[in-house]
């Protein structure tokens, strides 16, 4: 008999039941999936650096610094090492490589040439599968060369030097755990052994260099020993260091856990919302059960068993829908890194299903223990003793010009304030979700981003790989002195009032007392130090001043007014310390050398683009930009925004395609859960439905009775997640910022973007679908009045 | 006299299982201005389901129903939907209102959502108040309706009926959940509103209830088989008579 209860019951109760088990389904794949993410990109990076054997220490040195064996020696003497690899590179500048149609590859950096088979790390194809064999003629390329050049596989190279060519055929993009970051400046090319041989044997052995990758048995120690060593490198980090390359993706992993993190809680609301409202609509057959003597634990019996019923078929359905729902954000993050499986697979997806059959029991467990605590007549009653301590809602229609379905909306809002508040959460929920990315997308497209390069603002950026390698020589201080010159002058007779500057990088080792740090230092030339922005201090006036990073100054321990010692070159030489600032590039890593300090330019290790700043105020910037292309066109002449567009772009892209798909989840997400209240609230108020156009309200004054209520909610959702999308992407996307060495970063918000645009966006859809559910109220007649309780 | 409700050929017919069910079958009445009609019959006989299609409540399957000379078959959703909240009052045998608004909010509620007048919100909450004060209830007004006695609430159910000044009352047994002292208060505050010139139709069980009518109508199986009129037995003075004769002729018809 009690199966055939359930049986009607479940027809009978169709539409509630259907409800229920689409939000069970929704939320097993939600948290299935989202615990799954967690777990997974957790563990992404160590698991992908075991993968790719990373030493615990990498560094470079350069074949034109000269290598006496000191390096080989201390690494053979050291007791901290366990063991050490070394192989052979060669640094190709993008001039030197051609593509099919002529033109030379795109690289805005430089290229590193290394065999796929050397013994420092194992490479990855784009399917993830380890690189084991490669045939003559055949390159492996990092994924963001094939992007920024539009490449393919099959697509050919061609290696020129000299007089030497060598042709390549791009056989895939690689996954490079040392270098695949988009923020690591320098690319790697994979080639075969023999094709690698021809390299060195045929191109200037200057441009050529070691890497080393050393295992410890004490990190710390290691580094203590070999910065105390002054050996001469280009590059050297350790696995901590490297993880920080990977910021971005991880920041991209960071959202992606807040959006999962969101997601569960998100279905816990609407699971406890769900149950309880369904629980309640049982509440007077449960009264007349217990009116005609079944006992409590029989009807509860029942009850349990038909929700675990609709909560096995929910949370299956739900289990199969999470696994591509998953991997759709996994794929998101895995562009540079692999990501294996969680440890438990597609298990923990299995566990969080029968977790939320759990949930769904205790749910409804809990609701019914309340109900066999009702006699029968208050269970008829639904659940009302008929006692009442304090006023429902505060509003009265006779006292209030709110037109009558605007007050009734907000009456059940005021009457139901726990019932809405899970509505107020998701919703809220959502607009930040929206919002957060949106604010560091924009941030990091933004020309202001230029200053936490610690980089001068100007208004034109132009690249010249060849002229650029000209400074980097003993006498590449008065070459650029004369560059500048020559372009000020070229452009002040076209008609361009401007000043030209660049600024040269290195990479020198800093001591204060017991500490060494080895650190990028930068030096412009045109422009004066006070032209960058400090966080504490003065600008660096004379030579034997310097400004730090905080990261730099912190690791050292040294602040401002101490005197530290830098090795520039084979000399050390003791700077006092004016000023303190920030900045993004190299991980947060800097010394910021007075203009008028002689640093030796053969030790430079990079040279930024050459900056124009317009001196007079043009009306038309645009003009004058193409009017600098054509005078210099073996330039790549670039905007602000350009400019940091191509330094961040991997980046950029990443983000845009992490906000586009947060997007349409969250408006899906909305859409679904606005649907399924609005059917929820139109079953369960059918009777009232029935009473207010049995007393002459029009189907339109119901609908928009109806949709009013998911509006007010959006509303009060938008105020709070507008309110709280700012401080919470501070502390998301925030921290990611912090770890690439900026303590504060100003987000840039688009009001009209983020205020208006996207919430609108988010409004009319959801009150679009809103709408189109609440016409189900054109079909409840007037007969439904009877069933009013 | 000028007829409020003409009903003509009124057929009603539901399928349940595929079945068809013939409920009313080619019911012919009329209800003319100031009149109380009371339908009887007996159970499942299809007097709520006249009272229910006859007033637009329910879809008519054929014939015609002339409420105020409109054909309701001819009118569609919206105008519907405005007669019933100008031109029609409603009392069901349960005390429907929403639970989330108090007693006064529920009465004012159709007035407050009616474009018919131009009163101000104070000016109906007023209407609503004096309502309530007529029929005795005003001490409930700002009660939620979970806090009231049934007769108490019947009678607020009343007062929403009434607030938009209706031509007509339909009261799908008004009395029937109500005990006897609450059941002829209820009737007195009808038949006041009667005597005031609001035309009812209602739809009893009880013969004292049908006896302060003016006319019966005695419907079985769909058929209006007979009608009774009142007001040639005599004044209400004389109220058991009535409800003698009344009976008398109900048992005549097979009551």
């Amino acid at each position: 008999m009690y199966l055939r209860i359930i049986k009607k019951d479940l027809k009978r109760q169709k539409a509630m039941n259907i409800i229920l088990l689409i939000f069970i389904i929704l939320a097993t794949t939600f948290i299935a999936s989202s615990v799954n993410n967690l777990i997974s990109i957790s563990t992404a990076l160590p698991n992908y650096f075991d993968k790719a054997k990373l030493g615990d220490y990498i560094f470079i040195s350069l074949n034109k610094e000269g290598n006496d064996g000191a390096i080989e020696q201390f690494l053979n003497s050291n007791d901290k090492v366990e063991s050490w690899t070394v192989d052979d590179n060669m640094y190709i500048s993008g001039e030197n490589i051609k593509l099919d149609n002529g033109n030379k590859l795109l690289l805005n950096s430089t290229g590193m040439f290394t065999s796929y088979n050397i013994q420092q790390q194992k490479f990855f194809d784009s399917m993830n599968k380890e690189i084991s064999s490669m045939n003559e003629g055949e390159i492996y390329i990092s994924r963001y060369v094939m992007d920024e050049n539009a490449l393919e596989p099959g697509d050919k190279l061609t290696l020129v030097y000299n007089g030497f060519e060598l042709e390549f055929t791009i056989k895939d993009n690689h996954k490079d755990a040392f270098l695949g970051a988009p923020l690591m400046g320098t690319k790697r090319f994979i080639v075969n052994d023999k094709d690698f041989q021809k390299i060195t044997d045929n191109i200037d052995s200057n441009f050529g260099g070691k890497l080393y990758s050393v295992n410890t048995y004490n990190l710390k120690e290691f580094k203590n020993d070999f910065n105390r060593e002054g050996l001469n490198t280009l590059v050297a980090c350790d696995k901590n260091i490297i993880s920080t390359t990977y910021v971005m993706d991880m920041i991209i992993a960071a959202v992606l856990l807040i959006v999962s993190l969101c997601l569960i809680v998100i279905s816990f609301v609407i699971l406890r919302f769900t149950i309880l409202f369904t629980i309640q609509e049982e509440y007077r057959e449960i009264g007349v059960m217990k009116a005609i003597g079944i006992r409590d634990k029989r009807i509860r019996g029942l009850y349990i068993l038909k929700y675990l019923a609709i909560s096995i078929v929910g949370s299956m359905l739900g289990f199969f829908i999470s696994i591509p729902f998953g991997d759709m954000f996994i794929n998101k993050v895995s562009r540079n890194i692999i990501i294996s499986d969680s440890i438990g697979g597609k298990f923990i997806n299995v566990l969080c299903s029968i977790g939320v059959i759990i949930i769904v029991m205790l749910f409804c467990y809990s609701c019914t223990s309340r109900v066999s605590k009702f006699s029968p007549v208050i269970a008829i009653r639904n659940g009302s003793e008929g006692e009442r301590y304090r006023r429902k809602g505060f509003l009265r229609l006779g006292k209030t010009r709110i037109p009558t379905v605007l007050y009734l909306s907000i009456n059940n809002i005021l009457s139901a304030p726990r019932r809405f508040g899970a509505l107020v959460i998701i919703f809220t929920i959502g607009i930040i979700l929206v919002i957060a990315p949106i604010n560091t997308l924009n941030t990091l497209e933004d020309d202001g981003l230029v200053s936490m390069f610690n980089m001068a603002q100007s208004d034109v950026y132009m690249e010249n790989d060849r002229v650029q390698v000209e400074f980097m020589s003993a006498d590449g201080r008065s070459k650029i002195e004369d560059f500048i010159d020559d372009m000020e002058t070229n452009l002040r007779e076209n008609g361009i009032n401007a000043s030209v500057f660049c600024e040269m990088m290195f990479q020198y080792r800093i001591t204060y007392q017991d500490y060494s740090f080895t650190s990028l230092g930068l030096q412009g030339t045109g422009v004066a130090t006070d032209q960058y922005i400090y966080t504490q201090g003065q600008a660096p006036i004379y030579p034997n001043e310097v400004a730090l990073t905080h990261i730099t100054a912190d690791e050292i321990g040294a602040s401002i007014g101490d005197t530290v010692s830098i090795k520039t070159g084979s000399t050390s030489k003791d700077y006092i310390v004016t000023a303190i600032y920030q900045s993004i590039n190299n991980m947060g890593v800097g010394i910021r050398f007075s203009e008028k300090e002689n640093l030796d330019y053969k030790h430079a290790t990079g040279c930024w683009a050459v900056q124009v700043r317009f001196l007079d105020d043009y009306k038309d910037e645009g003009e004058l930009i193409d009017k600098i292309r054509r005078l210099y066109p073996d330039y790549d002449v670039k905007t602000g925004s350009e400019y940091i567009g191509e330094m961040l772009s991997d980046v950029t892209v990443m983000v845009e395609g992490t906000k586009q798909i947060i997007v349409g989840v969250i408006i899906l997400i909305n859409i679904l859960v606005a649907i399924l209240m609005v059917k929820t609230f139109i079953v369960k108020e059918k009777a009232e439905i029935g009473l207010l156009k049995s007393t002459g309200f029009r189907n339109s004054a119901i609908i928009s009775w109806q949709i009013l209520r998911i509006g007010i909610i959006l509303l009060i959702s938008m105020m709070l997640g507008i309110a709280l999308a700012n401080p919470i992407t501070q502390l998301s996307s925030g921290k990611a910022f912090e770890i690439m060495g900026a303590s504060h970063v100003e987000f840039v918000i688009k009001p009209l973007e983020v205020y208006v645009f996207y919430p609108l966006l988010i409004l009319t859809l959801t009150m679009v679908a809103s709408t189109l559910a609440a016409l189900q109220v054109r079909g409840v007649s007037t007969r439904e009045t009877h069933n009013i309780e | 006299m000028n007829k409020v409700l003409e009903i003509k050929d009124l057929c009603k017919t539901y399928i349940v299982n595929k079945r068809q069910n013939n409920v009313l079958k080619n019911v012919n009445f009329t209800i003319n201005k100031g009149e109380m009609v009371a339908v009887m019959g007996p159970s499942g006989s299809g007097k709520s389901t006249l009272l229910y299609t006859v007033s637009g409540m329910d879809d008519i399957t054929a014939g015609r129903s002339i409420f105020d000379g409109k054909d309701i078959k001819e009118l569609d959703d919206n105008e519907l939907a405005d007669l019933r909240l100008d031109d029609m009052g409603f009392i069901f045998q349960q005390m429907y209102m929403l639970k989330n608004l108090t007693v006064l909010d529920n009465i004012i509620l159709p007035a407050c959502q009616s474009r018919k007048g131009s009163e101000s919100r104070r000016e109906i909450m007023h209407r609503g108040q004096d309502l309530m004060r007529k029929l005795g209830i005003i001490e409930i007004a700002d009660n939620d309706i979970t806090e009231v006695s049934g007769g108490q609430l019947q009678r607020a159910c009343i007062c929403r009926s009434m607030i938009n000044n209706p031509k007509m009352i339909f009261a799908d047994e008004p009395t029937g959940a109500l005990n006897r002292t609450a059941s002829d208060e209820v009737m007195a505050e009808l038949i006041k509103i009667n005597q005031e010139g609001t035309t009812i139709m209602l739809v009893t069980h009880d013969v004292k209830v049908a006896a302060k009518c003016s006319r019966v109508l005695y419907i079985v199986d769909g058929n209006i088989k007979g009608e009774y009129n009142l007001d040639n037995v005599g004044s209400d003075m004389w109220l058991t008579g009535r409800e003698r004769e009344l009976n008398n002729w109900l048992m005549e018809m097979g009551w």
